[in-house]
């Protein structure tokens, strides 16, 4: 819950989506679901003279599960409050 | 810092007293990096900020060789399902 | 899963978890991202020749095996001559290696964590 609410505070921001399969996406998250599906807009692959399948796409839906890393722009992650909420979670899971 | 005041009952207590620390972390894929943890999660999702990522690619053959890239990102989400190992900076 | 709302009726790009890269227009997806797809064709890629399209005609792709879906822009996608490009085929995504002995040696590298897991009181 907690990745999922720290990515909705960067929808509109640029981010970079590495998938498993090592192709790299950058665009504009658009929304990110309790799974960790992204939207992404305005989209741009990394080496697109060797990837020039995605040419055409503009915007895309990527499944969570084929994410490795998503690159966020530090500028807009507050890493305070990121610490603060983390041990909030781990404290309440604790109580269970 | 003993384990009774700190509150170490289980192994993610690792990770959360390693907040706001340099990590090591292993990875599958042959990759592993180092960073600031500033967020996990109980599927061992990550954030880290200043991360050095290191690949290692194996060339097979008569003399295997290792390639040793590296490239640095300021602040990275990490999927929970390809972590390995989380590892406490070393204290020495 | 609501954000795939936005593709239906819309020509789109599949890709899955093996390579493929499949066209087609989203007639309907179900909330485990299953997706039907009209008028689709796979999109097979290579060094040697253009970009060869085989028909699927309707098609039915389990959401499992998507991970990506990209809206086309048919105007974009029209002007592209397919049979000019040549690129290897997108690598498929490696199913996870097995354990056991590989992560026990990465277990044996790293004693600090053994170490402190055993302090616990």
């Amino acid at each position: 819950m907690l990745i999922f609410s720290v990515f909705k505070t960067l929808t509109d921001q640029q981010v970079t989506v590495e998938l498993k399969n090592d192709l790299s996406i950058t665009g504009v998250l658009k929304s990110v679901d309790q799974f960790l599906n992204i939207r992404l807009d305005n989209i741009t692959v990394l080496d697109e003279a060797r990837h020039p399948h995605m040419m055409a796409v503009k915007n895309c839906f990527i499944r969570g599960s084929v994410v490795r890393y998503v690159q966020l722009p530090a500028e807009h992650v507050d890493t305070q409050l990121l610490e603060d909420a983390t041990r909030r979670e781990a404290q309440n899971q604790m109580k269970r | 810092m003993d384990g009774s005041s700190s509150g170490i009952q289980e192994p993610f207590d690792l990770i959360r007293l390693s907040l706001s620390e340099r990590v090591f972390v292993k990875l599958r894929g042959d990759r592993e990096m180092t960073g600031i943890l500033h967020a996990y999660d109980g599927h061992m999702n990550l954030i880290l900020s200043d991360v050095e990522e290191t690949i290692m690619i194996v060339n097979e053959g008569e003399q295997a060789t290792v390639n040793v890239a590296k490239r640095k990102m300021d602040m990275l989400f990490v999927r929970g399902d390809g972590v390995i190992l989380v590892s406490p900076p070393s204290r020495t | 899963m609501s954000s795939l709302q936005g593709y239906v009726d819309r020509r789109v790009l599949l890709i899955l978890q093996d390579g493929r890269a499949i066209v087609g227009v989203m007639a309907g997806f179900d909330q485990k991202s299953n997706v039907v797809l009209s008028d689709s064709k796979e999109r097979v890629y290579s060094m040697e020749d253009g970009v060869e399209e085989i028909p699927l005609g309707l098609y039915l792709v389990k959401g499992d095996m998507i991970i990506l879906i990209g809206e086309l822009d048919e105007t974009l996608d029209q002007a592209v001559d397919l049979a000019s490009i040549r690129a290897e085929p997108i690598p498929p995504i490696r199913p996870f290696p097995s354990l056991a002995v590989n992560e026990l040696l990465v277990l044996l590298d790293f004693p600090y964590i053994i170490f402190q897991t055993r302090v616990i009181p």
